[in-house]
């Protein structure tokens, strides 16, 4: 397989098979124009059979087979199944450019400039969110994916903790850290957090730098030529060493815990707060959680006169597979995704994501939602996790844990994560 | 011309003769070897010379492309804390599972041997661990473990020794050893099996004769039965040297090196380089490391157990 | 259960306390998972009682429904038993080979396999997965079959050609004389007397390819090609609190285990006492 030509070796056979199917009127893909199997994969949503079903009576002649919930980037599934040169025809994974902008650079997932083109969907969706993805690795012009939909992260709180404690939400960061106080001092445990899987901990970390550095410097950082050890950045993470030191996490535990045994906690009122998404509220109220009064707030800016604003990122996407044998089905399933009766059922079904399309009118989005979509209209930082390249991504988590642990200290993590995008920048 | 053609038949029919003798000579053997050659060579030999080619590259696992870097992989890696600490949890990781795993299969093995009645009982239930993926005893001990619902520290508080309870496997300063006693207790089982084959095939005579001699228990043990194990336990200390330097599937079960790097073994850096990082061609010089340090150990190892040679 | 008693009666204290302590160690794990598997999450997190004050099967019939254990378990069957198979099947000739004919070069040869046991698959799973991947073989159980015999040959080599070796020359050399076939040799007389050494390899073989971890998550990716190990841990990370249902799944993981062992226990054992003294 691999073949050397002077200092460089050309691996793989991956050339991408380009998409002859523009020829396909959308009326016909998007009826019963679709024949044969389509297989989908990747993660699940509470909605995801009924779109599935939707999606299986309007195309009879199709077989739709969709798998949830069962690949994962971590273990390197998803490369794997994508190299494979067989597995799903689509796949929905994690966005951004570690992910995504992976997949792309290497032809595993085929262009979709010609499908947003054709769809309209380049008009449907969020301006920010087709600059985004149109802003990624390799070349910075394509798009290679249909983003199902946003999160937004802030601080969810037990309204009747708070009430009980006589506490209201922090104006400053020094308010924050009272707070935590005073609930400690009911013997209350001030913050959940369930970091083993990385994700909630990933939140967290990005609020506060968020709240410290704030979107500009990210922009530097994530864009730009912007140094992680930037005195805002560092500050952040002795922000989350505080939080740790003063008990007001535990930190220990939270190694030991993943993100929904932290949720479920919650739930179950042994917490004060957590960081989650907007779908929170929703999943607690379908798992029938005993905490139903929850209310949210925004960790406060450290920087006088900037506004708080919540960390947001892609969530998931679709992507085509490159060696999809059925890429004139799969297409129609993207069709289908883009289109207003999906997000319609999305949201009848207990969809939780912040639509990444513009929303049609007769479309009313669950509360908690509604309010983080327009958080991201009056301005969010970013959520790392989703914006760092991949081996970023790693040092960030890691950075994180190991500060949750007593294990490194400030300094160290953020000299750790710097090298790393030091590293993928020369790459 | 007519000379040449002269020179060559015999020369031509020379070498087919010999080639056709070494066939027949041959043949049989070559026959009985050639379908396990051909796994070995698919499956080992050649990924083995493009794990080589991969390590002095800085392929991403993805791109169609990939440059030669030398050896910096090697020297990147030789040079970096984070491998070279991993090396170091392989240590600690072998030194746990010879004392544990080893240790406590030895201990059984004896007092095993000790006993007429209810052996079967006794090796039946001690090997039940070994019988189960190490992912799968990952997934148990990490219940064990767990902060909310485990049973080692339900079981602490209860008794009362509060202070023993421990965030098993997110402190940073013991989430290596946790996971090396789960390691440690899916084996024993096998190194018991392998201890009391070892003792059952030491000639009773010479219990027979320290008998006489007015040997106790412990002398026999100490006397006999421990250097008659000389060459038992060579095999055991290389089987578990090589399973001591792999150790995975209990670690990515339980707690996928973490917290941060704490309980990173050699081989969860390579997964993670090769699979989270896509650095192909470091994680490929790492797991070529690896290799040569446990080929070499083994071979010095047992080179010089032979050395020192058998009791009996 | 008689000869158990007598146990109690007549051992040594000491020795009695010692292996009660040991078995407890093992057996402990496993008698605490199942009774969980039949709490509910509250009973999970309040009590230590061993026994469940209300039965509930309705952990297993979520495990069953939320994982497909029944396709896991002949998933690893097909896995353990194909790789067994064709691993007896391929190094025991070769075993032979090295142990009762004359090749030139063949120490060499024999070196060459006996640094194959030394050398940790983890170094070589990238290429390895690649070259699984170019015989078009990923997420196919023939494709993770292939791969472990492959990793597997030079153990299985190594153990068959101790177990030939001490066989007799004369055996062979006596049937020579009558004008039996070389072939004849090895299959008639040599590898009917070998029996230990091929059930050795099998019980090896069977027990690696059945706890099989660290291949199977990059091989076998779809849910219906999972095996036991990766079916359990996947569902334990889609299924984080409810508790009960995990512990329901560890049981389903591991009874299939357990009741193999027990049936084919003295095969086990013996198998894996003579494979390890021999090697």
């Amino acid at each position: 397989m691999i073949s050397v030509s002077r200092r460089t070796f050309v691996a793989g056979a991956v050339s991408a098979p380009l998409l002859a199917s523009t020829r396909l009127s959308l009326a016909s893909a998007a009826q019963d124009g679709a024949q044969g199997d389509l297989s989908l994969a990747g993660i699940e949503y509470s909605y995801s059979p009924a779109v599935v079903e939707a999606f299986q009576e309007a195309n009879p002649n199709l077989a739709v087979d969709f798998t949830g919930g069962t690949i994962s980037f971590e273990d390197g599934q998803i490369q794997a199944v994508l190299q494979s040169g067989e597995g799903p025809d689509a796949v929905n994974v994690n966005s951004g450019p570690g992910r995504v902008g992976l997949l792309a650079s290497s032809g595993l997932i085929l262009a979709l400039d010609d499908f947003y083109e054709r769809t309209g969907a380049m008009e449907t969706y969020q301006p920010n969110v087709i600059e985004q993805i149109q802003n990624q690795p390799p070349e910075g012009e394509t798009i290679y994916e249909v983003v199902e939909g946003l999160d937004v992260f802030s601080v969810y709180y037990n309204m009747d903790i708070f009430e009980e404690n006589g506490l209201e939400p922090p104006q400053t960061w020094d308010d924050f850290l009272a707070i935590c106080q005073t609930l400690q001092d009911a013997g209350v445990q001030p913050m959940l957090l369930g970091a083993r899987d990385n994700f909630q901990g990933g939140w967290l970390f990005g609020n506060l730098v968020q709240a410290s550095a704030g979107r500009d410097v990210m922009t530097e950082v994530i864009y730009g030529e912007g140094d992680f050890t930037h005195p805002d950045i560092l500050r952040a993470a002795e922000m989350l060493q505080t939080l740790v030191d003063e008990g007001y996490i535990s930190g220990l535990e939270a190694a030991a815990l993943e993100g929904e045994q932290a949720q479920a906690a919650f739930g179950q009122g042994q917490g004060a707060m957590t960081v989650q998404q907007q779908s929170f509220p929703i999943s607690l109220a379908n798992d029938g959680a005993a905490v139903t009064n929850i209310g949210s707030f925004v960790i406060p800016s450290l920087n006088e006169g900037q506004p708080a604003a919540p960390t947001a990122g892609l969530a998931h996407s679709w992507v085509l597979n490159a060696s999809s044998d059925n890429p004139e089905a799969a297409e129609a399933w993207l069709e289908w995704v883009v289109s207003d009766e999906y997000l319609q059922i999305a949201y009848e079904n207990g969809g939780g994501l912040v639509p990444a399309r513009i929303v049609p009118e007769g479309i009313t989005l669950p509360p908690s939602v509604q309010s983080a979509a327009d958080s991201i209209e009056e301005g969010v930082g970013y959520n790392p996790s989703v914006y760092l390249p991949s081996a970023g991504t790693n040092a960030w988590y890691a950075a994180m844990q190991q500060i949750i642990t007593g294990q490194a200290t400030p300094e160290e993590v953020v000299a750790e994560v710097q090298a790393a995008l030091e590293e993928s920048r020369a790459g | 011309m007519n000379m040449d053609a002269q020179l060559r038949t015999p020369v031509a029919s020379n070498r087919t003769r010999r080639v056709k003798k070494l066939w027949t000579g041959y043949r049989v053997p070559l026959i009985l070897l050639a379908p396990s050659f051909i796994f070995y060579a698919v499956f080992v030999l050649l990924p083995l010379g493009r794990a080589f080619q991969l390590s002095l590259t800085d392929w991403n696992g993805l791109a169609p492309t990939m440059s030669y870097v030398g050896t910096e992989n090697y020297t990147g890696i030789w040079t970096e804390s984070r491998f070279l600490t991993s090396l170091w949890r392989n240590v600690i990781w072998w030194a746990m599972h010879v004392v544990l795993a080893v240790g406590s299969g030895l201990l059984l093995a004896i007092l095993l041997s000790e006993v007429g009645r209810g052996r079967f009982f006794f090796r039946t239930v001690a090997f039940f661990p070994h019988v189960l993926s190490l992912a799968v005893v990952g997934v148990i001990w990490g219940q064990l473990y767990h902060p909310l619902i485990g049973l080692i520290n339900a079981s602490f508080e209860r008794v009362g020794l509060t202070a023993l309870t421990r965030i098993w496997l997110g402190d940073p300063e013991i989430a290596l050893y946790s996971v090396g006693v789960a390691s440690a207790w899916q084996a024993y089982g096998f190194y018991m099996v392998i201890f009391l084959a070892g003792i059952q095939s030491i000639d009773p005579q010479l219990y027979e004769a320290a008998r006489v001699d007015g040997a106790n228990g412990w002398q026999r043990i100490w006397d006999i039965t421990i250097p008659s194990l000389h060459n038992t336990m060579t095999i055991v200390l290389t089987l578990a040297f090589i399973s001591a330097m792999k150790g995975f599937g209990s670690v990515w079960a339980m707690t996928q090196g973490g917290p941060g790097y704490a309980s990173e073994l050699v081989a969860v850096y390579v997964w993670r380089t090769a699979f989270q990082t896509q650095a192909i061609g470091q994680a490929a010089a790492a797991g070529l490391s690896l290799a040569a340090i446990v080929i070499l150990f083994s071979f010095l190892f047992n080179r010089w157990r032979d050395k020192v040679g058998s009791y009996t | 259960m008689k000869s158990l008693l007598r146990f109690v009666r007549e051992a040594n204290p000491f020795v009695f306390f010692a292996l009660t302590v040991l078995t407890a160690v093992s057996l402990v794990p496993f008698l605490w998972v199942i009774t969980s598997a039949f709490k509910d999450n509250t009973e999970i997190f309040g009590s230590m009682s061993l026994l469940p004050e209300t039965w509930q099967w309705a952990n297993f019939e979520a495990a069953w429904l939320g994982g497909q254990f029944g396709r896991y378990f002949i998933n690893t069957i097909i896995v353990a038993v194909g790789t067994t198979a064709i691993s007896v099947a391929v190094a025991a000739p070769a075993g032979y080979a090295f142990a009762k004919t004359q090749l030139k070069y063949a120490s060499w040869l024999f070196y060459l396999y006996l640094f194959g046991i030394t050398l940790p698959i983890e170094s070589i799973i990238v290429p390895l997965f690649f070259q699984v991947k170019d015989l078009g073989l990923v997420n196919s159980h023939l494709g993770l079959i292939l791969a472990l015999v492959g990793t597997g040959v030079p153990f299985g080599v190594y153990l068959m050609r101790s177990f030939f070796r001490d066989l007799p020359d004369a055996l062979g050399e006596a049937a020579r004389l009558d004008g039996a076939s070389e072939w004849e040799i090895f299959f008639r007389i040599m590898m009917p007397l070998a029996k230990p050494g091929l059930l050795a390899l099998g019980v090896f073989s069977f027990l690696g390819a059945w706890n099989e971890y660290f291949l199977s998550i990059l091989l076998l990716i779809t849910e219906d090609t999972r095996t036991i190990p990766l079916g359990l841990v996947r569902f334990q990370q889609t299924n984080m609190t409810d508790y009960g249902a995990m512990f329901a799944a560890i049981t389903l993981a591991i009874i299939p285990s357990l009741l193999i062992y027990v049936v084919l226990q003295r095969q086990f054992i013996s198998g894996l006492a003579a494979g390890a003294t021999k090697g």
